[in-house]
């Protein structure tokens, strides 16, 4: 387990899961999408409630996704493990993008459902607050030059923002909200129709094959960054005729 | 079924998914072509020193 940890075998182990794991993606995706549009309508929402299908699966990655950027963070501050870096660093706008998602066509399915877009209601606030979580995520990465100070800073602020995950989770348990209270995943077994459920546990599994295929492209191209990172300070430090100038004025630009 | 009141609704959502998927798509396939890139780059210069 610990040798898939290595860099190089990581390389090696995506070039050849990569093309495997993107077909059975497209192929989920592609039954998931005929059932979700073959499925009956909702006898409440009518063809609304076909929101669902990405809307849920999108909510379900938003907190599965930080649930993995904490443990890589738990990888970063214990073991110092520059794999944990990469995987923390690749999964913040992923997560990020899975949430915009979940808000928004929330927002699209709240506006026929409700009647309106947004209500600053217990389970919405805490996913923007997450979200909002996502982005601090990602300036910190961008904002701090030494990777593992930034990573070490990013796993830190990670596990603050963890404490959102229970309040996004229970949230519509905990108070009134205008948001529907869990109908999948609850004691006492989904309140939905197989004929609803099995088409949004399809997207369901496609969409997290897709942010696992993502996810490891983008680890693959932290990478390739650190050693890009590398190979240019050598450069410049053995005075390459090339490299070295080059950096050199963009320093003096800067 | 296109029909149906609300149904822009569904189709906005849908639409709006999908360009953020490719987007992301997009962005980590444009990354790995950049990193790529300057990875063989800075490799070549290394070689064609080493040898001389």
């Amino acid at each position: 387990m610990w040798s898939f940890a290595n860099p190089t075998v990581f390389l090696a182990l995506t070039r050849r899961l990569l093309p495997g794991l993107a077909l059975a993606t497209a192929g989920l995706f592609a039954l998931g999408l005929y059932l979700a549009f073959t499925a009956p309508p909702d006898y409440q929402q009518g063809e609304t409630v076909r929101i669902m299908y990405i809307h849920v699966p999108a909510a379900w990655l938003s907190t599965f996704i930080y649930g993995v950027i904490t443990l890589a963070s738990l990888g970063t501050l214990v073991w110092r493990h520059p794999l944990a870096d990469a995987a923390q660093k690749a999964g913040a706008p992923l997560g990020a993008a899975f949430t915009l998602i979940c808000l928004v066509t929330g927002s699209l399915w709240g506006k026929p459902m409700w009647g309106t877009y947004w209500v600053w209601d217990a389970r919405l606030t805490s996913v923007l607050v997450l979200f909002i979580v996502y982005l601090g995520l990602i300036a910190l990465w961008r904002s701090i030059e030494d990777p593992g100070r930034a990573a070490r800073a990013a796993a830190i602020l990670t596990l603050v923002g963890c404490v959102d995950l229970p309040i996004v989770k229970f949230s519509v348990d905990w108070w009134n909200t205008l948001h529907q209270p869990a109908s999948v995943f609850r004691l006492g077994g989904p309140t939905i129709a197989p004929e609803l459920l099995w088409p949004l546990l399809v997207m369901a599994l496609a969409s997290t094959l897709l942010f696992l295929t993502l996810h490891l492209m983008a680890i693959r191209n932290e990478i390739l960054r650190r050693r890009v990172a590398r190979l240019t300070m050598l450069a410049a430090a053995e005075g390459d005729a090339l490299s070295a100038p080059r950096l050199a004025t963009r320093g003096l630009g800067a | 079924m296109m029909a149906a009141p609300h149904f822009g609704f569904v189709v906005a959502a849908y639409a709006f998914a999908l360009i953020v998927v490719l987007a992301m798509i997009g962005a980590i396939l444009w990354d790995y072509r950049a990193q790529s890139e300057a990875l063989r780059r800075l490799e070549a210069a290394r070689t064609g020193r080493d040898a001389t």
